[in-house]
């Protein structure tokens, strides 16, 4: 059997070799993790696939990060096992489902240190549209770095959703197109779920 | 390593004759390939492999040195290969 330990694998298919309680401890403590970088940058992870880097002005509660990471966790997890359930013939354990979606978490720690750069939270306050000029003038002020900012995030936003389809492929063994669609539809559902239940909790 | 496809078309191959080592006698005809035998060699260890360690998913997981679901879908695939040849 080939064991394909490169790190190319373990950056992005971690999961061929760490799964289960292992990989939930790890992604427990990434999760902890990111509450405390999240709440200390002010960057929100507001949803199960949401970087939000927020206004310096505005403290938020830190119980709110916790909320932000087990809300968004617990979703996940809930939405792809279930999809995996109607979807594969496998049999599948949800401590995988957990473990692994928890462990694909850790690119956002990136995301959240990069939050620690200033220029990285710009304020337009309240949307008025009777302010409408002040507001683009500093939207065109901050352009370059509103675009830097955007493109970076995206980086590891990218990297953390390849992590979870590889989450979702390996613990439920669930390949090509049917793989891929159904992916993409749980990964909405429990988007708007998370948005949905941050929105009644806090 | 026993060839179980055509190196021309790679067609499943049968075994046309058999020789006894111990009297020469060659028993001549077309039979077909025991099921484990027509899987590739890799496959053929991981069932080896499989038996030597009980059949436990688990200890086969730290052998290979791969995580539980990945060895378990290893497994998926032999059983859903030898289904089809089976058919």
């Amino acid at each position: 059997m080939k064991n394909n330990n490169s790190i190319t694998t373990w950056l992005f298919a971690p999961f061929r070799f760490i799964a289960g309680v292992k990989a939930l401890i790890i992604g427990l403590a990434v999760m902890f993790l990111l509450s405390i970088l999240g709440y200390l940058s002010n960057t929100h992870f507001d949803g199960a696939l949401d970087i939000h880097y927020g206004c310096l002005a505005a403290d938020t509660l830190y119980l709110n990060h916790i909320i932000y990471q087990l809300a968004g966790w617990g979703l996940l997890t809930v939405v792809f096992y279930l999809t995996a359930r109607i979807v594969t013939k496998s049999s599948i354990r949800l401590i995988d489902i957990a473990g692994t979606m928890a462990l694909s978490q850790a690119p956002l720690i990136f995301a959240a240190l990069l939050g620690f750069i200033p220029s990285f939270h710009i304020c337009i306050g309240d949307i008025n549209t009777t302010k409408i000029g002040e507001m683009m003038a500093i939207l065109r002020e901050n352009a370059v770095m509103m675009t830097i900012a955007g493109l970076t995030t995206m980086l590891f936003a990218i990297w953390s959703v390849v992590l979870k389809y590889n989450a979702y492929t390996v613990s439920a063994n669930i390949k090509g197109v049917v793989g891929g669609i159904s992916f993409a539809i749980a990964l909405i559902v429990a988007e708007i779920l998370s948005k949905i239940a941050l929105y009644i909790i806090l | 390593m026993l060839p179980c496809n055509c190196p021309s078309c790679q067609a499943q191959l049968k075994v046309k004759s058999l020789l006894c080592e111990n009297c020469g006698t060659e028993v001549h005809g077309l039979y077909a390939l025991p099921v484990l035998a027509r899987l590739p060699i890799e496959e053929q260890d991981f069932i080896l492999r499989f038996v030597k360690n009980s059949g436990s998913l688990k200890d086969m997981a730290k052998d290979l040195g791969l995580s539980y679901p990945t060895v378990r879908n290893l497994l998926d695939d032999i059983i859903e290969k030898i289904k089809n040849y089976e058919k």
